[in-house]
């Protein structure tokens, strides 16, 4: 089984290796695209390396709701609506919404991917009960 | 006096997007056996097939300009799997994309544009 810290360094290498970062500048609170500068090619490139480097498979829904977002109850013009924002917190539980859901804008949701989103993620796929303060919090 | 009814197009959303030739060749070197099977459609593989970083730089700009445009949040690999892009004459590509649950139909139409080491496509959807 895999140790927390285990599991933090080798995001936090994963990620430098795709986004080209230093890996003191990967923190838990940092965001994909905001703050660590993801494009769309770079999210499929963590995808891709997070697999290999823990050599699983990631589901297309499990990290990014695609499934969620085709669905016209929980998106209108735009807006991500209460119920949809609800099925995203039940749905994606590894997703942080914070201030996201003061003003709901679908084409802002990927702020919202960060590393800890990652770190939940994994420590849930490789069978860790839960996350204590260093990993996640 | 004859009155004509014309139906005007209006622009329904503009997508840009631009990719280093550079970062596409590392991505495919790492990635080429995925990218194949994840990202590209059942026709894509069996237009190419060998991916060349040229191919994937305009496939990859032309989609995620077209998804742009829809005003769409991003669906990952599945959503690009579900684009259809038919190169035109010269730099002009048609795109088409139903996306998933919901069956919404999309159409557009786009060209590529490149500056040294990028290359770009730029998108555009008539309501």
């Amino acid at each position: 089984m895999i140790m927390e810290k285990e599991l933090f360094t080798k995001v936090q290498q994963t990620l430098a290796g795709a986004l080209g970062v230093e890996e003191s500048d990967i923190t838990p609170e940092a965001s994909l695209k905001r703050d660590l500068g993801a494009e769309s090619i770079d999210f499929i490139d963590i995808v891709f390396r997070l697999e290999k480097a823990f050599d699983l498979k990631i589901p297309a829904g499990d990290l990014f709701p695609s499934h969620l977002l085709n669905d016209e109850r929980f998106v209108k013009e735009g807006m991500v609506t209460a119920e949809g924002l609800t099925e995203l917190r039940t749905k994606l539980p590894y997703l942080e919404l914070g201030e996201f859901t003061k003003d709901p804008q679908i084409t802002k949701l990927a702020d919202c991917f960060t590393v800890k989103m990652l770190l939940r993620y994994l420590n849930d796929r490789l069978g860790k009960s839960s996350c204590s303060d260093q990993c996640c919090s | 006096m004859l009155l004509v009814k014309q139906r005007i197009a209006t622009l329904r959303g503009v997508g840009v997007d631009l990719v280093s030739r550079n970062r596409v060749k590392q991505f495919l070197s790492r990635h080429g056996d995925y990218v194949r099977e994840r990202f590209l459609n059942s026709s894509e593989r069996r237009s190419f097939k060998r991916l060349s970083p040229q191919d994937f730089a305009e496939l990859f700009t032309a989609k995620e300009a077209f998804f742009k445009a829809c005003g769409e949040a991003w669906m990952g690999l599945e959503g690009f799997q579900g684009m259809r892009m038919k190169r035109c004459q010269g730099d002009h590509f048609e795109m088409e994309w139903r996306t998933g649950t919901t069956n919404k139909l999309y159409r557009g139409e786009g060209h590529f544009f490149r500056s040294g080491d990028l290359v770009g496509a730029q998108a555009m959807i008539w309501r």
